[in-house]
């Protein structure tokens, strides 16, 4: 039986991706795409309510543009809740991993 | 401006054409009436509507913008015929004149009957819009519903 | 996804918003049917509509100042009155023909109808992404 020699592995290049830097620029993008998102959401929230305040009042022209807003107001908070569960999730997944 | 515009332009329709029909029926149940006030027979009246628009500080600016003032119709006033009374030969009639002929007035049923009918048919047109004005809202309502 | 509300649901309610103004001027129509010297009025959005959701097919360019501005994007799109002084059959003066105005007040229900369903439609969409795409 042949005893062959382990030949030594090559080295395993570095790849280009381990060679970038971590830098922290992209935890800023995420973070100011979280705030503008948010900031949308608000301002829906805001914009349903002036329709509903003109309701109210009886100074509202369409019906239809306070159903809209306060709609459009309405999915824009469940996705945001949705997405708030799922980093939680996310989170504690992640607090779960045994290191 | 509100929501209900569409619905008070119809509205103010429906009142005119009732007012009109009112009218009619004025001039239809005092077409032998021969004696009124001033001892002249009854003269027939009519209406005149007139366009309502709402203030607007510019006609140019409304035509160009989604800015509508428009308010429906209205009955401005209520004037009387001035066609000549109608004659006829009655010698024995209590309000006969010298020559035998009693002043009748200037009623013709035909025509109110014809007014009458467009008046109704009027009222009926303004009625199927308020309707559908109604089934808009209803349908807008909708989407808050899912 | 907010881009998706300013494409397609902010479009439907302009659209909404056209149909309704014709609905009140055509009830404006109907309730002067008998009045002396009216003219009827008419609501005119959708050829510029259909201008503006072209636009990006197109590649109009305005080289020249005197060239007619077209809407970039709907949200400049302003429904527009417009007066029609067609000549009249009646004596009067008054040009509302009561059939045509019916006719226009039946479609445009039914148009304001079909739009908010296919709006309806849209925030179903919406909505079942959030609620299934999470599971």
């Amino acid at each position: 039986m042949e005893v062959r020699t382990i030949r030594t592995i090559n080295q395993i290049a570095p790849t280009d991706g381990l060679n970038k830097k971590l830098d922290g620029s992209n935890a800023t993008q995420f973070g100011q795409l979280l705030k503008n998102a948010l900031n949308r959401v608000n301002e829906l929230q805001i914009e349903s309510d002036e329709y509903k305040k003109l309701l109210l009042t009886g100074d509202l022209d369409n019906l239809h543009d306070v159903t809209i807003a306060a709609e459009k107001a309405n999915i824009s908070l469940q996705l945001t809740l949705s997405i708030r569960n799922k980093l939680v999730e996310a989170y504690r997944e992640i607090m779960r991993m045994q290191i | 401006m509100g929501m209900f515009d569409s619905i008070n332009i119809s509205a103010s329709a429906l009142t005119a054409q009732k007012t009109r029909i009112d009218i009619i029926s004025k001039n239809m149940a005092n077409v032998n009436t021969t004696r009124s006030t001033g001892g002249m027979p009854y003269r027939r009246q009519m209406v005149v509507f007139e366009e309502q628009r709402g203030p607007s500080f510019s006609s140019y600016l409304e035509k160009h913008t989604n800015r509508f003032n428009g308010k429906g119709v209205e009955i401005s006033e209520i004037v009387e015929d001035t066609t000549p009374f109608k004659l006829k030969y009655e010698p024995g009639h209590p309000d006969a004149n010298e020559d035998g002929y009693v002043m009748l007035p200037n009623v013709d049923m035909v025509t109110e009957m014809v007014n009458m009918i467009d008046a109704q048919r009027a009222y009926e047109a303004n009625i199927t819009a308020i309707n559908g004005t109604k089934s808009m809202l209803m349908k807008a309502l909708e989407i808050s519903r899912r | 996804m907010y881009a998706n509300f300013k494409n397609n649901i902010d479009l439907f309610n302009k659209v909404l918003d056209g149909i309704w103004l014709r609905n009140k001027v055509i009830n404006h129509n109907i309730a002067n049917a008998d009045t002396p010297k009216y003219k009827k009025l008419t609501v005119s959005f959708e050829d510029k509509l259909r201008e503006a959701l072209s636009k990006s097919d197109s590649k109009l360019v305005k080289t020249h100042e005197k060239h007619l501005p077209f809407p970039v994007n709907t949200k400049d799109i302003q429904p527009r009155i417009e007066e029609n002084d067609k000549f009249s059959y009646r004596f009067d003066g008054n040009n509302v023909n009561i059939d045509t105005e019916m006719a226009d007040l039946a479609k445009n229900t039914i148009m304001y109808n079909a739009v908010i369903d296919q709006l309806i439609s849209e925030f179903d969409k919406i909505k079942n992404v959030i609620h299934e795409g999470g599971k």
